[in-house]
Parts: C-alpha cells; structure tokens; sequence
C-alpha cells in the first residue's frame, strides 16, 4: 500500500513540468513547511526536539468544470519522530452535479459545525493526535458516498463511509503520551513498564461501515442545523491485555479499545446588534451499551464573536464556552482527550495588519480539573507568500489536570510555510 | 421689493443647480446600471512607503426585479487565500446576508453585515465606496456647470447624505464628484469627513465600452487616503455585463462546492 501511495506522490510531482502546459484543465496549488519545536525541559528517553518539513501537493479541478475533482498528496518528514514521519494521500474524490444534488465519491473530509476550534457534531473524519497540539491540517481523509441535495435555502448532507478509518494517538515514546496514573491504571507510576500498545481497530467490513446525516436550513439572520452520526468514536481507549501477566516485573502490554457511538447535534447561529455573531453547537454522544465505560454525554459550545475593522489592521475576538455534561454522573477519566474540557471558557484574539504581520493569542482554562493552555503567536506573511511564525505552548494547572500532567511540554514552534 | 425678487431669484437658480446635480448622478447611475456583472479584477494595494501587495479574484453580482443585489466573490491569489470566497445576499434595502468560505475550515461561516464605512477587503475603498449610488439617500448640486480637466468638459457635483444615519455608516459628510459631460461617466470624488476634511480621493481612467453593450466602464480605479498615505488600484478586465449570469452562482451550493 505504501508503494502505491509513493507511486501516485512521484507521479503528481513527476507531472509538474507539464502543468503549465495544463493550466487551463486543472489548478495546482500546495504547500511547503519547516517547523521547528523546542521543549523549555528535557525528558529522559523521550524526544526533546522536532523538526519537521512538510510538502503537500493538490491538483483540483476549475471552477466550474462539469465534473469537480481533487487530489491532495502529503508527504511529512521528522528528523527525531519516526511516529510522525508519513507519505499519504490528504484527499481524493470527484463530484458530480445532478439538478439540485452534488454526489462526492472517494477520500474526503467533511466538516460540520460552526463553533471555532471544537466541533462536537465533527465526528465524521478521524485527526491525527501524534502532535497533541499540532493539529492544523490534521484531519484524516475518509473514503465515503456523500449527497448533498439543495432546495430552498437549505440542504440535506448524507454521509456514508462503508470502511471507518481512524485516528492516531501518540506513540510510546512520544512526550505526548500520557503517563499510566492519567489512563487510570491505578498501579504505582514508576513501576509500570509499558512495553506495548497492540493495535485492535475493528475489522474493515462493510458490517462496520459508518454513516451521518445533516439537515441546515439558512434564515434571514439565522443558520440552523441538526444531525445525526452512527459509528465509531475514533479514538481509542487503553485496557491491560488480560491474557498475559501485566505485573511490574513483566511489564504492561496495553489493548486500544475501539467504541461505537451515535451523536445527534444541533448547531445554531445568528446575528447580534453591532456586528456580533452568536454561534453554538451541543452533541449528545450514545455509546453503544457493552462498551466498559459506555456513559452518554453531553457536550456543548456556545459563544460570540466580532470582527473589528480598524483604519490599517483587523481584530478578530472570540469568545466561548465548553460544557460537558456527564449524563450519567460518573467521573471521566483524566487522560481521556474526548472530555479535556469539560467546564471551560476559551478566548481568542487575533489581530492582523495590512503590512503581513499578525499577533494572535489563544487561552483555555477548565474549571472542574484546574488546567490551562495559553497560545500566544506571532506571525509575519511577507509578499509572494513566505510566512514566518512562532508560537508557544503554555500548559499547566494542578496535578491531577490533563494540562497539568503535561506542564512538562511547554513549548516553542517556529514555522516557516510558503503556499504556491 | 428689489430684494425680495433677488431672493426668490437665487432660490430658483439654487433649485435648478439642485435639480442638474441629481439629473447628472441619475444619468452616470443609468450607465452604470445592470442586471449582472462578472468581472476579474487585481487589486494592489500600496502602503505609506510604496510597497504593494496584490490580490486577484473574480467579482459577480446580480440585480433581482425588486431591485436587490447579490454578489459573490472568490480569491484566485495570492496563494494564502485562494479559494476564499464571499457571499451577499441583500435581504431588503437595509439588510443582508453574508457568508465567508475559508477552503482550510472546508466550511462556509455566516459573518455580520459590515458596516458601509469599514474596509473593504484591507483596502482604501469602504463597502459605501463600491456600492451602487442610491439618489433616495443623498442631495445634489451641481455647484460648477463647467469646469475643464485635460480638455474635457466636467460636471462638478456636490453630495451630502440626507441623514445623520448615513452621515455616521458612510463616516462621509459631503463628496464632490466630477462627471465627465461627454460620457455621463465619474473620473474623480472627492470625500469630505464630518469635520470638513479632504479624507480621500478617488480616480477612474482607462474607459472602454464593453463588447456587446453600449456600457462604458472605467478599467481602473485609484483610491488614496489622504490620511494614511495608502493608495489602492483596482485593475477590471473581462467584463461580462447582463450576459445572464445564472442565479445559482449566489447560492451557499456554490459558495461551498465549487
């Protein structure tokens, strides 16, 4: 398979020459990164720096051309994560226009949702967590049938994905992953040695095949949706492999434990006096019963937003909030990345001039477990392109908080990106 | 008595000036009139030290029979945000509806109406400075019959809004425009803030009739703020005019999945 995927990447480079030839049948466009993360401590026997190139490559069909199509192709390098090295394709799919209904065929990502940042009805594609917060582009393509039918203002979005993929979480020796006490394996920290994760993803048979819905309707002011989502949740849990002896002189070989789920969201927006938006989203998630920790929940997210244009830059405020209601009462997990944020206000602020350079600050603080992420950055575009970033990544809080068992990953990213 | 009829004469040469300004805004309105509109258009926008950006995207836009418009615009570079699109749907003479397309969200995003004062798209041009001029908000005189710039004969108008709320959304209290006579076409406005300041000047050139049609248009406009010391060019080419542009163009159908 990875042959394959090499094979199509060199061909759509190989092609490149050709393209100007081809301008008036298809775009391409892409993009190219270097970043750079240092960590403010080391780690002993984990990975204490990353650079990492990025190359993304997207032919596309033009505007307007009775058969829509793209292919996207990503190839990612890291000199010190082998985990986060990969060489796939992002997208490909073609669309095809039927009166009022668009049929899309082929690997896509859907996006649902109108909140910023966290989307709880956004179940459809799997993300990449090997970066925990390195999760840009990081949406995993699906190989899915979707109808999208039109009429009056409104529209029905049908999904169905006949083979579920799913995510990635980070890998052992990974900084991002997550100590036993944050999984919940009540064991003594230091002496569990974890020697293995075994891959358990259900089987990929059209048994397991996933599907959604989504129904949005556009009023005067007002935008409106609900919807509707059976499958899995794509990430795993971690259970002991039972059949083996997990004691501390053994050593622990861990299980991922895949569950199914059906979400049924909402999401609202509308307008408020002086160029404010209202947006929200809610999501109650219905594990299916034989699952270990198989509690409903709620999720929620709801806030406001301006954007405010001043004589040479614009700022961009939003303002959220993000509630999880355990419908069943009991307590979550600590590591369990479908309930970091359980009670938590989030503000962003991002300022952009008209010269290129941009300030923006991100913050995020969970009332119930005490944590905190703050995100502030800079960033410069300059003409023809070529952007020059840094951010930093600030975690913290009290022990027992999922922020605060990484307070140990602060962090600087320095990017340097050019679109083409 | 002798003072009397001096009065009422300056009242009705007043009322002439008055009703030859309006005349004039209605004949440049009628030429540049249409049911729809697609053009490709570059943008440069020039900071205080000269350094220029560039933006290029295609701009359509449709008038329906009661006279409310609907323009959609996508971005084709710089490469950043290509593919960013924009929807307006006005809804009634004072409301719209607007949605963004950011192709790295692969979603669209309702967005607040700007308001007419603001930027349009990081430029010197406000969202009042390219719309359509509406006759009903504002009062013109003609206050210089003639006047002459390279040659060419001009009708200087002068525009003030007639309310203190369109006074505020414009952030305009007075404009001059100077209307060629020959071709009923604006070459140049003049923009007065509140306090009576030359804020902002505007001027047309390069004037071609489109193929197919007995309209002429302006090839590129140049706006500066004289505060700031920016400048922004508009560059039009490849006008299409009431070629019937297919409605299903201002849709979220297409905004999302073109």
């Amino acid at each position: 398979m990875n042959k394959l995927k090499l094979l199509v990447f060199l061909t759509l480079l190989s092609t490149t020459p050709l393209l100007g030839l081809a301008q008036d049948r298809f775009y391409m466009s892409g993009k190219l990164h270097y970043s750079n993360f240092s960590y403010f401590s080391d780690k002993q026997d984990n990975i204490n720096g990353r650079n990492e190139g990025l190359l993304q490559v997207e032919l596309s069909s033009k505007r307007e051309s009775p058969v829509q199509w793209s292919a996207v192709s990503e190839l990612r390098e890291d000199l010190s994560d082998a985990s986060r090295k990969r060489l796939w394709i992002d997208e490909l799919w073609a669309r095809k226009r039927f009166g009022s209904l668009d049929v899309t065929m082929g690997k896509q990502i859907i996006s649902w949702g109108t909140t910023d940042g966290i989307n709880p009805v956004n179940n459809i594609n799997p993300i990449d967590y090997s970066d925990l917060l390195e999760t840009d582009d990081e949406t995993i393509g699906v190989y899915a049938l979707r109808l999208q039918w039109f009429f009056n203002m409104a529209d029905i979005d049908a999904i169905y994905t006949p083979v579920a993929s799913f995510g990635v979480l980070p890998d052992i020796d990974s900084r991002w992953f997550p100590s036993a006490k944050m999984m919940g394996l009540h064991a003594p920290l230091d002496d569990i040695d974890l020697l293995n994760i075994k891959k358990n993803e259900p089987n990929k048979t059209l048994a397991n095949g996933e599907f959604g819905l989504r129904i949005r309707k556009r009023l005067p002011g007002t935008d409106l949706a609900f919807s509707y989502f059976n499958g899995y949740d794509h990430l795993p849990g971690y259970i002991p492999d039972m059949n083996r002896d997990n004691s501390p002189e053994q050593g622990m070989v861990l299980i991922e434990n895949y569950r199914r789920q059906q979400v049924i969201g909402a999401e609202l927006v509308f307008m408020l006096p002086w160029g404010w938006a209202f947006r929200g989203e809610s999501a109650l998630f219905i594990p299916e019963d034989d699952d270990v920790n198989a509690e409903k929940y709620v999720q929620t997210v709801a806030g406001v937003d301006k954007n405010i244009v001043l004589s040479s830059s614009s700022l961009r405020v939003i303002m959220q909030y993000i509630y999880d209601y355990n419908i069943d009462g009991g307590d979550y997990e600590d590591f369990d990345l479908r309930h970091l944020f359980t009670n938590s206000p989030m503000g962003n602020i991002d300022w952009t001039f008209h010269n290129g350079l941009s300030l923006s600050a991100m913050g995020i603080y969970n009332f119930d477990a005490d944590g905190y992420f703050i995100n502030p950055g800079v960033s410069y575009t300059a003409t023809g392109g070529l952007c020059f970033s840094v951010q930093a990544d600030i975690l913290g809080g009290a022990d027992e908080s999922f922020f605060g068992n990484y307070s140990f990953n602060n962090r600087v990213r320095i990017k340097m990106s050019y679109r083409f | 008595m002798k003072s009397l009829i001096l009065i009422t004469l300056t009242l009705i040469t007043l009322d002439l000036f008055s009703q030859n300004g309006r005349e004039w805004i209605e004949r440049y309105d009628k030429q540049t009139e249409v049911n729809d509109q697609k053009v490709t258009l570059t943008m440069q926008l020039f900071s205080k030290n000269g350094n220029m950006r560039e933006r290029k995207l295609l701009w359509s836009t449709m008038e329906d029979a009661e006279g409310l418009s609907s323009s959609y615009i996508v971005f084709n570079a710089p490469a950043d945000i290509a593919g960013t699109a924009f929807l307006s749907i006005e809804r009634s003479s004072e409301a719209e509806d607007q949605w963004l397309y950011l192709p790295v969200l692969r979603r669209s995003r309702r967005i607040s109406s700007n308001e007419k004062s603001s930027s349009f798209m990081g430029s010197d041009f406000s969202y009042a400075d390219i719309g359509n001029e509406n006759t009903d908000n504002s009062t013109y005189k003609l206050i210089e019959a003639v006047a002459n710039d390279n040659g060419r004969k001009l009708k200087v108008i002068e525009a003030c809004y007639n309310s203190e709320d369109r006074i505020k959304e414009t952030g305009y209290a007075k404009r001059l425009i100077f209307i060629d006579a020959s071709n009923n076409m604006m070459i140049k406005t003049d923009y007065y803030s509140t306090n009576e300041k030359h804020v902002k000047q505007l001027k047309c050139s390069d004037f071609k009739v489109i193929d197919g049609t007995s309209k002429l248009r302006a090839h590129r406009y140049e706006m500066k703020d004289l505060q700031k010391g920016t400048s922004t060019v508009l560059l039009f080419r490849n006008y299409q005019i009431n070629k019937g542009l297919d409605s299903g163009i201002f849709t979220i159908r297409n905004l999302e999945n073109n």
